[in-house]
C-alpha cells in the first residue's frame, strides 16, 4: 500500500487528484464514520459528513498555505466533529426549542476551524441534484453559469436558434429546482413552512 | 407566456440585475407579500452561486465516484454466493434423492428403524442370509442385494413393522436358547413347508406366536415340548411374518421370516 505523506496528500487534494482522495477515503472515512456513529447519526450521514470535510479541507488549502499544529489525520478529524456537531445542534434546535439546548457549538471547538455547517449542507444537496440532471442539461447550466450568451449556448449545443436555447435553460434550471424542492433534506432550510 | 412560465425569467432576470422599471417595481411588490417567491428567490440565488463554482463541483464529483466504487466493492462477497449456491445445490440433490428413494421405495417414509439391539450375538447376520428380506434400512443400508423389482413387490404384505422390527432378535431369557431355522429373514417358497427349529435348555416348554406384518396373529402352536415345528405348505400367504417365541409368557426371541 503506497503511503502519503501529509504534504502529499495537501498537494493531490489542491489538484483534485484522484489517487489522493481514493487514500484519504481509505485513511480518513473511518474517522468521520467513528465519530458520526458514535453520535446518533448513520453510514450515509458519515459519508456526508466526510465528503464535507474533504470540502472544507480543499478550501482551507485554496484559500492559502496551510500551517498545522497537529497532523492532518487530528486537523481532519477536528474538522469532521465540528461539522457533526455543528449539523446534529442545528436539527436539535429544528426539533425543539432553541432555549432547550443548553450545549452550544462552541463546546464542540477543540481545534476551532471556521465552518459555515448549513452552507456545506446545502452546497452538497444542490450540487447533487445537479450532477442527478441529464448531461446536455448540466452543460447548459454550466454555460449559463459561467455567464455565456444564449447565443454561444445555441452554437455549442448545435441548436436551431437562441429563442430553444432560452427553453432549454429554463426547462433544466426548473427540472434541477424541482429536484430540490421535492427533497425532503431540503425541507428544513425552507422559512416560510 | 403565462405569468407562472413567466415567473423562472423573471426570478432569473432579478438575481442577475436585469430586471428594471416597472417591471422590478411590481416584482419587489410581489416579493413582500408572497413568502413562496421570496424562496424561490433565494433558491436561484444560492444555486447561482453554488454551481458556479465548478472546481467544487468537479472534486464532488471525484469524492462521490470514489464513494460509490468503495460501496460496489463493498457490496456482498462473491465468496458468500458461491458458497451459498453450493449449499443449495447440495440440498436440492438431498431432497431428490430422498424423494426419489421415498418414491420407490414407499416403507422408506414412514419406517425409521432404530438399530438392533446390542445383544444380537446369537442371531445370524441376516446380512450372510442366503435370500435376506430386509432391503435397505439402518442396518443393512449399502450392502442390499434386493433388486429393485423385489423392493417394488416388498410394499403392502411386505412392509416392515417399525415396532417388530425393533424387538427382532431380543432374547430376555435367563437359560440358554437359540433359534436354529428359520434365520432372521429367511425367505419360504408358498410352496415350502415352514420349519421352527430351536435349542432350549433343560425340557422346558416354548409357545409359538406368528403374526403378519400389521401385528394380526395369523397361528399360535400352544405349548411345545420338542425342539422343532413345522407349518404345511401353503398355510401361509405371500408377505412378511414376525414370530415369536415365549417362554412361561416372556419373550425369548423375536424373529421375521417371507413367505414368497
Amino acid at each position: 500500500m503506497i503511503y502519503f505523506s501529509d504534504d502529499a496528500i495537501l498537494k493531490g487534494l489542491k489538484e483534485k487528484r484522484a489517487d489522493s482522495i481514493r487514500y484519504l477515503y481509505r485513511e480518513y472515512f473511518p474517522l468521520a464514520k467513528s465519530i458520526v456513529e458514535k453520535n446518533s447519526g448513520s453510514y450515509q450521514d458519515a459519508e456526508d459528513v466526510f465528503q464535507d470535510g474533504i470540502i472544507v479541507l480543499y478550501q482551507k488549502i485554496l484559500s492559502g498555505p496551510l500551517t498545522l499544529n497537529c497532523s492532518l489525520k487530528t486537523f481532519f478529524f477536528s474538522i469532521c466533529r465540528n461539522i457533526w456537531m455543528q449539523r446534529l445542534d442545528r436539527k436539535w434546535r429544528l426539533l425543539y426549542q432553541d432555549d432547550l439546548v443548553s450545549e452550544s457549538v462552541e463546546d464542540y471547538d477543540a481545534i476551532p476551524i471556521e465552518i459555515n455547517e448549513e452552507k456545506l449542507e446545502k452546497t452538497r444537496l444542490y450540487q447533487l441534484h445537479f450532477l442527478s440532471l441529464p448531461a446536455d442539461c448540466q452543460k447548459i447550466l454550466k454555460m449559463f453559469l459561467s455567464k455565456a450568451s444564449l447565443k454561444e449556448i445555441s452554437e455549442c449545443m448545435g441548436f436551431k436558434d437562441v429563442s430553444y436555447a432560452k427553453t432549454r435553460k429554463y426547462l433544466c434550471k426548473n427540472m434541477l429546482r424541482k429536484k430540490i424542492l421535492k427533497d425532503p433534506r431540503y425541507k428544513i432550510f425552507l422559512h416560510y413552512e | 407566456m403565462s405569468d407562472r412560465e413567466k415567473l423562472p425569467e423573471l426570478i432569473d432576470r432579478f438575481n442577475n440585475g436585469k430586471l428594471t422599471g416597472e417591471e422590478l417595481t411590481a416584482f419587489l411588490e410581489m416579493l413582500k407579500t408572497n413568502p413562496r417567491l421570496r424562496e424561490e428567490v433565494r433558491l436561484d440565488s444560492e444555486l447561482n452561486e453554488i454551481l458556479a463554482n465548478e472546481d467544487i463541483l468537479e472534486l464532488r464529483q471525484k469524492i462521490l465516484t470514489i464513494q460509490k466504487n468503495h460501496q460496489k466493492r463493498k457490496g456482498p462477497d462473491l465468496h458468500f454466493f458461491l458458497l451459498a449456491a453450493s449449499l443449495l445445490l447440495l440440498i436440492g440433490i438431498e431432497v431428490l434423492l430422498f424423494m426419489n428413494n421415498t418414491h420407490r421405495n414407499p416403507s422408506k417414509s414412514t419406517t425409521l428403524i432404530p438399530k438392533h439391539q446390542p445383544d444380537l450375538k446369537k442371531v445370524p447376520d441376516i446380512t450372510k442370509v442366503e435370500h435376506p428380506v430386509i432391503p435397505m434400512d439402518t442396518v443393512n443400508k449399502g450392502k442390499s442385494i434386493i433388486d429393485r423389482k423385489t423392493e417394488t413387490k416388498l410394499a403392502a404384505s411386505f412392509r416392515k413393522n417399525p415396532s417388530f422390527e425393533k424387538m427382532i432378535g431380543s432374547t430376555r431369557h435367563a437359560g440358554y436358547f437359540r433359534m436354529d431355522a428359520p434365520v432372521i429373514g429367511y425367505r419360504f417358497s408358498e410352496k415350502a413347508v415352514i420349519r421352527f427349529e430351536w435349542i432350549l435348555e433343560g425340557q422346558a416348554e416354548i409357545d409359538l406366536k406368528i403374526m403378519d406384518n400389521t401385528g394380526t396373529s395369523i397361528h399360535e402352536t400352544g405349548l411345545l415340548s420338542k425342539n422343532k415345528y413345522s407349518l404345511p405348505p401353503g398355510t401361509l400367504k405371500r408377505g412378511l411374518y414376525y414370530f415369536k417365541v415365549l417362554q412361561n409368557d416372556e419373550i425369548v426371541f423375536f424373529g421375521k421370516f417371507v413367505v414368497e
